[in-house]
């Protein structure tokens, strides 16, 4: 609908009432008019609409009878809120309906304020203020941070626990939902956010609810400054899963000047533009009370011991600082005209500072039949620019290995490389810096890695649980061979101790049978066993266990070998070696699998702690058919295991 | 707009009530329950004024609890579109403005403030600001508003409201 222009005379254009482009009510002044200079009178639209006026059309432009000076048209419903417009107020809901009904169509369907998901704007709107919003940062000298919150700068537990105020200042306690919980910041978070957020406008992402994401924005920053509004929690992300999707609404312009800090890359989808955050434990038993639904989160058993030296946002601030600079250092060298720089670029670059030159073998690390490039470790190396390399050969800097006693490792000092333990790389990652290698180097002292460093959180827990199921299985199948084999010799000539550890020792080398076929076999032959050679057996078993348990990373069949006959340590029981496996946070069985090590224990024959000493007695009490009930738990608890950990394997890579 | 209605609620009481204070308890318990609610129909529920009956209990079947109807006036407020409201401001977008009219949320969208005004996302606290900071809007601050649509649900009301008119906008501090 055209608004023309009703008044006689000499008159010129003055104010524009209205912004081109936008909603006016009806009877909304659009211009105003003037004769010689004084404001004589107004043109008002007769109907609600969008104003387009005419062309040519401001102030002290001369206006003539019947000149067309707006145009206007229908709402174009950018903002939507509720079901609303909210530049015309009309209600875009079918009579009756339930939300999202819409009678008639908007083009608002991106959802750009963080903590309000039902106020939602049109893509070209969208579009806009992301630009608008770009070039204030890039004005202001500052890039996004997108800050995750457990685990990462805080820590939060929801079980009722006493701490010492006195202690521990940072230390909050809250009820939300009707539930206590205690917050610790990590150490130097303060301090880190506050340096922060003169480089970087910070933005909360986190699996929290609202309520908590909030509460914790409050405790971060009483005053707003940091975070603002910019608070995004579980209540607004699209996904249950990954945290990406939310990127493109809240960036529509793209995420080139987005940086993360978080303590998991899946849920990011392994982007680029994430600086993984070691995670932070302080308080006992309690992991990640808001993780995504669908992971499993293994509880630790021990808070790790360096909560309070935890100095990983210094590192982090140094990182972060470091990327800042580079990325403006850039930015100024460029044309004003040229599209925006990404930060990812810039943060790939400086990744692959770190590890730069260094050509790495893996010795023992990856496990059995998992292919090396779908590993974390593989990964990480890659994306702080090491070479990786199946050979020892004369390139090689560093041989990473999980075990003493390797094959590549006696290569590697042959030929003087460096041979270190994977924390190597782990402090490497951490610090995005090259870690010392004296201070990680491989001797026969060094123990596997304990606790969970930086994301290698599937590959450790993965690899622990095959392999106590892989050991389990191997003593099976050794005991169901020897069990075979003695019976043959009992057969032919009646008993022969002597040349029995032998026999033993080739049996070690199968292993990965079906755990059903052995159960099956086990049936029927057990029973004939003499006791002696059960005592046998079992001493055995047990010395296997603890073999395997060291080794918890395998590689191949030829350095399980090796490790036999390195290994000297005490024969130990399931049970202690369990409890230990335990406490080095590497395994947490799931409470029906303890159960059926405690019924084991009751019978006293799998787990007693020192066989050497009273094994005669207690095997002659033993009746034979508990035998074979301890070899179906055993073989089921071993099948769990194994599907348990194949599941968790499919997870992940879905 | 502010109405004094005469209106209906029934108060389910539990027996252990049944005694001298009987009366008190409904009371108290209708104060309870309607003070500060919303019904589509008659908007938010500000304040009981006066109970004009209250009717015979009935026994429930099967529970004991016993069901008084009571009539009641209360003062209501039912927000109309085209009503002037003055509201305080409790967010500030790029988007645009939240603001409370007592019990009612209203939004403001960035194209129902005046063009003049631009959002200035550096400042200490994100505002809407002419260039000559003549006029600033941000939280906590109070604003005049002029209802452009209402969203009535069954038990909430939501209104959009725009600045664009005359006297509209920042209330000048007293």
């Amino acid at each position: 609908m055209e608004v023309h222009f009703e008044e006689e005379g000499e008159c010129t254009a003055g104010h524009l009432k209205a912004i081109d482009g936008t909603f006016v009510l009806k009877d909304a002044v659009l211009l105003e008019f003037k004769i010689n200079g004084e404001v004589v009178g107004k043109v008002k639209t007769p109907c609600d609409g969008v104003v387009s006026f005419g062309k040519g059309l401001k102030p002290g432009v001369p206006l003539t009878k019947g000149q067309v000076i707006a145009v206007m048209a229908e709402c174009r419903h950018d903002i939507v809120i509720k079901d609303m417009c909210g530049d015309c107020g009309k209600d875009l809901r079918e009579k009756g309906g339930r939300a999202g009904q819409r009678k008639e169509q908007a083009t608002a369907n991106v959802s750009m304020i963080h903590h309000v998901p039902e106020l939602i704007v049109s893509d070209s709107l969208a579009k806009e203020i992301g630009s608008a919003d770009e070039t204030n940062l890039i004005t202001t000298r500052k890039l996004v941070l997108l800050v995750d919150l457990d685990q990462t700068i805080i820590h939060t537990s929801d079980k009722p626990m006493s701490v010492d105020a006195e202690k521990h200042k940072d230390i909050t306690k809250y009820n939300l939902h009707s539930r206590v919980y205690t917050t610790k910041l990590r150490p130097h978070t303060t301090e880190f956010l506050n340096k922060m957020s003169t480089m970087y406008e910070m933005h909360i992402v986190t699996y929290g609810q609202r309520q908590y994401a909030h509460r914790i924005a409050q405790i971060l920053d009483p005053d707003a400054r940091l975070f603002g509004q910019r608070i995004l929690s579980r209540d607004e992300l699209f996904s249950a899963q990954h945290k990406t999707r939310n990127l493109k609404a809240l960036f529509p312009c793209g995420d080139n000047l987005v940086v993360i800090i978080d303590d998991r890359a899946d849920v990011w989808q392994y982007s680029e533009a994430l600086i993984q955050i070691k995670p932070y434990r302080f308080f006992k038993e309690v992991g990640d009370i808001n993780a995504p639904k669908n992971s499993k989160e293994q509880m630790p058993i021990q808070i790790e011991d360096d909560a309070h030296e935890d100095r990983v946002l210094e590192e982090i601030e140094r990182v972060l600082t470091n990327i800042h600079d580079k990325y403006y250092e850039k930015h100024d060298l460029r044309d004003a005209e040229q599209p925006l720089l990404d930060v990812k670029e810039v943060i790939k670059d400086e990744r692959h500072k770190v590890l730069d030159g260094c050509v790495i073998v893996f010795s023992g690390i990856v496990p059995t039949g998992e292919k090396l490039e779908r590993t974390d470790i593989y990964r990480l190396c890659m994306q702080f620019g090491a070479t990786i390399v199946p050979e020892v050969t004369d390139e090689v800097t560093h041989v990473v290995g999980a075990r003493y006693g390797t094959q590549k490792i006696h290569q590697a000092h042959r030929l003087g490389k460096f041979v270190v333990t994977v924390q190597w790389v782990y402090a490497c990652v951490e610090k995005w810096m090259k870690a010392d290698e004296k201070q990680f180097e491989l001797t026969k002292e060094s123990t596997p890695p304990v606790g969970r460093p930086l994301g290698s959180k599937y590959v450790n827990d993965l690899s622990n649980m095959d392999t106590i199921g892989k050991a389990a299985l191997a003593d099976m199948n050794n005991e169901v061979d020897e069990a075979l084999s003695d019976e043959d010799e009992d057969e032919g000539d009646d008993d022969d101790d002597a040349d029995e550890p032998d026999r033993q020792d080739e049996d070690g080398m199968k292993q990965e049978e079906g755990s059903e076929e052995k159960n099956e076999e086990i049936e029927g032959k057990v029973e004939k066993t003499d006791e002696k050679e059960k005592k046998e057996e079992m001493k055995e078993k047990d010395n296997r266990g603890q073999k395997r348990k060291y080794c918890p990373e395998m590689d191949d069949g030829e350095e399980e070998s090796d490790s036999e006959e390195e290994n000297d340590e005490a024969p130990m029981s399931y049970k202690a070696l369990l409890s230990r496996s335990r406490k080095e946070g590497r395994i947490v069985p799931e409470t029906d699998e303890d159960d059926v090590y405690d019924v084991d224990d009751e019978k006293g024959h799998v787990a007693p702690t020192n066989m050497e000493d009273d094994e005669n007695e207690e095997d002659e009490d033993l009746p034979d058919s508990d035998d074979d009930d301890e070899f179906e738990d055993m073989a089921a608890l071993i099948e769990r295991q194994i599907s348990d950990a194949a599941d968790e394997k499919d997870n992940e890579m879905d | 707009m502010f109405f004094h209605l005469s209106l209906d609620h029934e108060v389910c009481l539990h027996p252990k009530y049944f005694g001298p204070n009987l009366n008190e308890t409904i009371k108290a318990k209708l104060f309870n329950e309607v003070e500060g609610t919303c019904t589509g129909k008659y908007g938010f529920v500000i304040a009981v004024t006066t109970i004009d009956t209250i009717g015979h209990g009935l026994i429930q079947p099967g529970r004991g609890f016993v069901i008084y109807p009571v009539r009641y006036k209360a003062i209501v407020f039912r927000p109309f579109k085209g009503q002037v409201v003055d509201g305080v401001v409790t967010q500030v977008n790029k988007v645009g403005i939240f603001c409370d009219i007592g019990p009612l949320s209203c939004f403001i969208s960035r194209h129902c403030i005046p063009p003049d005004m631009e959002f200035d996302p550096n400042s200490e606290k994100p505002c809407y600001k002419t260039n000559d900071e003549a006029t600033v809007i941000r939280n906590d601050d109070e604003i005049r508003v002029k209802l452009i649509g209402t969203r009535v649900d069954a038990n909430d009301i939501f209104a959009i409201g725009t600045l664009m008119d005359d006297f509209l906008g920042l209330c000048p501090a007293e």
